[in-house]
């Protein structure tokens, strides 16, 4: 297992947010999170990249724990991360963001004596080039159309060849047709490279039409966890989420 | 004809800002007959150019920044006058004060952000002017410290001036190798994105850190150049409005271009000194064209000089 997720808790105030989550995910998986607005989802996925301290709960990435590491400490052990609302350096060129991360990822955070723009100009290129952003690598980050930074913040997330991919909400605010050409594009990067992706996700096309695997949250816990079509049987599920679909 | 050789030369000063600096810098106080001025030009240069390291780069207004400013100036005094240091190693120590200062304070600071960062920034330098102006038998309290001259050597002002135009030359070739660095970028991630800077393993309050106690080395670096140039300091030297006069000038100036800090300090020195001289109500006549050019050029004079002439 890449991840695993054992009894998971966390409570803002006297709200339980998250109540006793456990999960496994395998490399080369892609594993869905889904549930109505409050089930507790992005909590989740903020005690993972180190944005919450868990109350109570284990996370292991391999061996290594990472409940309670700071962000930047997560990152560095191999788990890359997109938001809902994408984060890129937007004083910054579509190279440059890439360059940036691949600089951190080789630990020259604090190097003052070179020149930033002469380092991984390849390797940021082989980046872009996979995300198909390459032919834009100049132009600078505040201008490109939103699908378009998506892409570039998928790059920047693998510049440090992660073995889990956090994606939260990945295709929220796309036009409709390009978020299956977003979901592709990131099933192939994670493929290629065997690497595990966890998402969250609203649009149940995408989560049906991509994930491997499927976990279900309501109200803080996990209600169901499985095959995308066991899933959606399951009755609990049409009960408190898909509704009558 | 004339235009043309203007235009020539106004797109080589854009494509070359800081070697035209330098330029300007060294044939200036020979141009006009007041080097103390250009002096100051240049120390208060150096003291917005750190400042900007801090606010346009790394993204953290501070209000205080003139703690540093006086650090430095105060340690090169001290050093001079009660332990006796040459001057010279007076100066050379003074950023080290200035250093220790930003790195104890900048520790704090950089635990909060916006508004409550400002008012830290701004709680410490009152704090530092508190010990300035009250502990007498040190600073000299509200008097300050007189005789703070330097060394033979450097005693005609065209001297100290060279002396300064060399070490800030220095400084400002420094920070522009800095804020073009992976340390640079690392600064400009944190501030453009704290969220995705930490998704990318940049420990970010570690790295605005780091910027603070820079910019504070640079602000003591020209706190001592300030004190030797004068010849005395007071308590007014870390005051709170010398600390809003470096975001004056920054503004002026423009924020995030690399010499903008420069010519903002330039600007504001030069109308200070003629304002003051010619109108009894200087302080409102400053306020006035200051708030008149920051409307006519919002991005500063440097940013708007850089839009002309990309156009």
């Amino acid at each position: 297992m890449v991840l695993s997720v054992k009894n998971l808790s966390k409570a803002y105030g006297g709200v339980q947010a998250v109540r006793d989550v456990s999960f496994e995910v395998a490399p080369g998986e892609m594993v869905a999170i889904i549930g109505p607005n409050g089930a507790g989802k992005t909590t989740c996925f903020n005690m993972l990249n180190g944005q919450l301290v868990p109350d109570a709960g284990e996370i292991r990435l391999g061996d290594a724990s990472l409940a309670g590491l700071p962000p930047h400490r997560v990152w560095r052990l191999g788990v890359g991360r997109t938001f809902q609302v994408t984060a890129t350096f937007g004083s910054m060129s579509v190279r440059e963001n890439v360059q940036t991360a691949l600089l951190s990822h080789h630990k020259r955070n604090y190097s003052m004596w070179s020149r930033a723009g002469a380092f991984f100009v390849d390797d940021a290129e082989t980046l872009l080039e996979r995300v198909g952003m390459r032919s834009q690598a100049d132009r600078p980050c505040a201008v490109l159309a939103y699908g378009d930074l998506k892409r570039v913040e998928l790059a920047i997330a693998l510049a440090n060849r992660p073995r889990l991919l956090l994606m939260d909400e990945p295709t929220a605010g796309m036009a409709p047709e390009e978020r299956a050409a977003l979901m592709e594009l990131a099933a192939a990067l994670a493929r290629r490279d065997n690497i595990a992706v966890l998402f969250t996700e609203h649009d149940m096309s995408m989560v049906f039409g991509f994930a491997t695997r499927v976990i279900v949250m309501h109200l803080g816990e996990v209600i169901a966890a499985g095959a995308p079509d066991e899933v959606r049987a399951d009755p609990r599920v049409r009960e408190v989420y898909l509704g009558e679909a | 004809m004339m235009r043309a050789a203007l235009g020539t030369l106004a797109v080589w000063v854009a494509a070359h800002p800081v070697t035209s600096l330098v330029v300007l810098f060294a044939v200036f106080p020979f141009l006009v007959p007041h080097t103390s001025l250009a002096t100051q030009v240049l120390t208060y240069g150096l003291f917005a150019l750190g400042f900007n390291l801090l606010y346009g780069y790394t993204g953290l207004l501070s209000f205080g920044h003139a703690a540093y400013f006086g650090l430095g100036a105060y340690a090169a005094a001290l050093l001079l006058l009660r332990y006796g240091l040459p001057m010279e190693l007076a100066l050379a120590a003074a950023p080290l004060a200035a250093l220790a200062g930003a790195a104890l304070f900048g520790w704090f600071c950089v635990r909060l952000s916006g508004i409550y960062l400002a008012m830290l920034t701004l709680a410490f330098a009152q704090i530092v002017w508190s010990v300035a102006f009250q502990w007498d038998e040190l600073t000299g309290g509200s008097n300050g410290l007189v005789g703070i001259w330097p060394a033979p050597w450097l005693a005609s002002r065209t001297a100290y001036y060279l002396l300064t135009l060399a070490l800030c030359a220095s400084c400002i070739l420094l920070l522009w190798k800095i804020v073009v660095s992976p340390f640079g970028y690392a600064l400009r991630a944190s501030r453009d994105s704290p969220l995705r800077a930490e998704a990318v393993g940049i420990d970010v309050r570690a790295q605005q850190w780091a910027g603070f106690i820079l910019a504070g080395t640079f602000a003591g670096l020209s706190g001592a150049l300030f004190a030797f140039s004068k010849g005395s300091i007071s308590p007014e030297t870390l005051s709170v409005p010398r600390s809003v006069d470096a975001l004056v000038m920054v503004l002026l100036g423009g924020v995030q271009t690399l010499t903008g800090p420069v010519w903002g300090a330039a600007l504001f020195i030069w109308l200070e000194d003629t304002i003051s001289r010619e109108i009894a109500y200087w302080r409102a006549a400053l306020g006035a064209v200051i708030l008149l050019l920051v409307l006519v050029f919002p991005q500063g004079i440097g940013g708007t000089l850089k839009k002309w002439f990309s156009q």
